[in-house]
């Protein structure tokens, strides 16, 4: 199975293999500095996405189909989503009402961990766009592996029956 | 008076401008969508002159590579070389 | 035909937008104290706008930024705490327009592999 691989674009995989971590180190680093630096979740998000479209260019369907769950990122993305009305609902439960910054005195003025519920709803939204936006794209890619003619045809597993390719 | 930050922004505006025109008018559909990517790459640089860095990002993750991706899918699965109709 | 009409509304949107441009050149954007402000000199420098006498919610979200949320970046500090119901709206439109591609190109996929079969 592994021979179907394609091997001979060689600069479009050593392109990949270099932007990969370039890639994720950038969208990591705008999600993670989003209330000291220019940016915040939704751009962090989707610049950490783009690292699934640089896995497919470097490495084909077949790639990305092993390296990455697709019914696991669905489901993540939920999880990003409870997690921020969660961050919203402190409020209620300290006793204020929805929305409320509760813990925004926790740290200096300028540190990486300052302003309470806006980081951590940053990283909430963050997450969930990074998961939403990788599960957009590998919908889109599946889609077009599906197609006839193209570098596979009908054999790949759908997500219904197996988990991501891994059968050889 | 004429500033470079004056010269850079002209330069980029009618970039914008010139790729907005070859969008609508290129003939293949694939180098329409080619030069939408363009478009989105010079706005980005414009959100960037006029101190706005977070849309900037935004655009040039959003703008450039989200869309570009997707159409050039949608049009592959739709059958078509990139070729104009008739 | 359809270039005639094409070409009037290209002709059309250019000259709004030198109209633009021009309107702009002489009342750039208005501050606060109702003075205009250059737009190339704001580029040499940023701290050229007037924050003295904002009113309303504004000299909130201005002034009392760092004391009610400690975040240094102003618009993360509007996007996720003065309007965190609208962020939160925002990424539930993400899911659920997610959900609803899934949904629509699923059920395409079973159709095609079921026509082929």
């Amino acid at each position: 199975m592994k021979k179907n691989w394609k091997r001979d674009d060689l600069i479009v995989r050593s392109l990949a293999d270099s932007y990969l971590p370039i890639a994720l180190v950038l969208g990591f680093y705008v999600i993670l500095h989003g209330n000291i630096s220019p940016g915040g979740g939704f751009q962090g998000g989707v610049l950490a996405a783009s690292g699934v479209l640089l896995l497919y260019l470097g490495y084909g369907f077949r790639g990305v189909a092993t390296a990455l769950n697709m019914e696991r990122l669905h489901k993540l993305e939920a999880v990003g989503a409870i997690a921020y009305v969660l961050f919203a609902m402190l409020g209620i439960f300290c006793g204020y009402n929805f929305c409320r910054n509760v813990l925004f005195d926790s740290g200096n003025i300028g540190d990486l961990w300052s302003s309470g519920t806006i980081a951590l709803m940053n990283y909430s939204v963050g997450f969930k766009v990074l998961t939403g936006v990788g599960f957009l794209l590998l919908l889109v890619i599946y889609l077009l592996a599906t197609e006839p003619g193209h570098e596979h045809d009908n054999t790949i597993p759908t997500t219904e029956d197996e988990e991501g390719g891994e059968s050889e | 008076m004429i500033t470079p930050v004056y010269i850079l922004n002209t330069l980029i505006i009618l970039g914008i401008v010139v790729c907005a025109v070859l969008t609508v008018t290129a003939k293949r559909t694939l180098s329409s969508i080619i030069c939408l990517a363009g478009c989105g790459a010079f706005v980005s640089l414009e959100f960037i002159m006029l101190q706005a860095p977070d849309v900037a990002i935004a655009e040039a993750a959003v703008g450039v590579v989200l869309t570009t991706i997707i159409f050039v899918v949608a049009l592959r699965k739709t059958g078509g070389k990139g070729e104009d109709e008739k | 035909m359809k270039k005639l009409i094409a070409a009037i509304a290209l002709i059309l949107i250019l000259g709004i937008g030198v109209y633009s441009v021009v309107y702009m050149e002489q009342e750039i954007p208005i501050t606060y104290d109702g003075r205009g402000t250059d737009v190339y000199e704001l580029q040499q420098d940023p701290y050229d706008y007037d924050l003295s006498d904002p009113d309303g919610v504004a000299a909130i979200m201005v002034k009392e930024n760092l004391a009610k949320t400690q975040a240094v970046n102003n618009v993360t500090a509007i996007v996720f705490d003065f309007r965190g119901y609208d962020t939160l709206g925002e990424s539930f439109i993400l899911l659920i327009a997610i959900t609803g591609a899934t949904v629509i190109l699923r059920r395409g996929r079973g159709r095609m592999e079921g026509g082929k079969k």
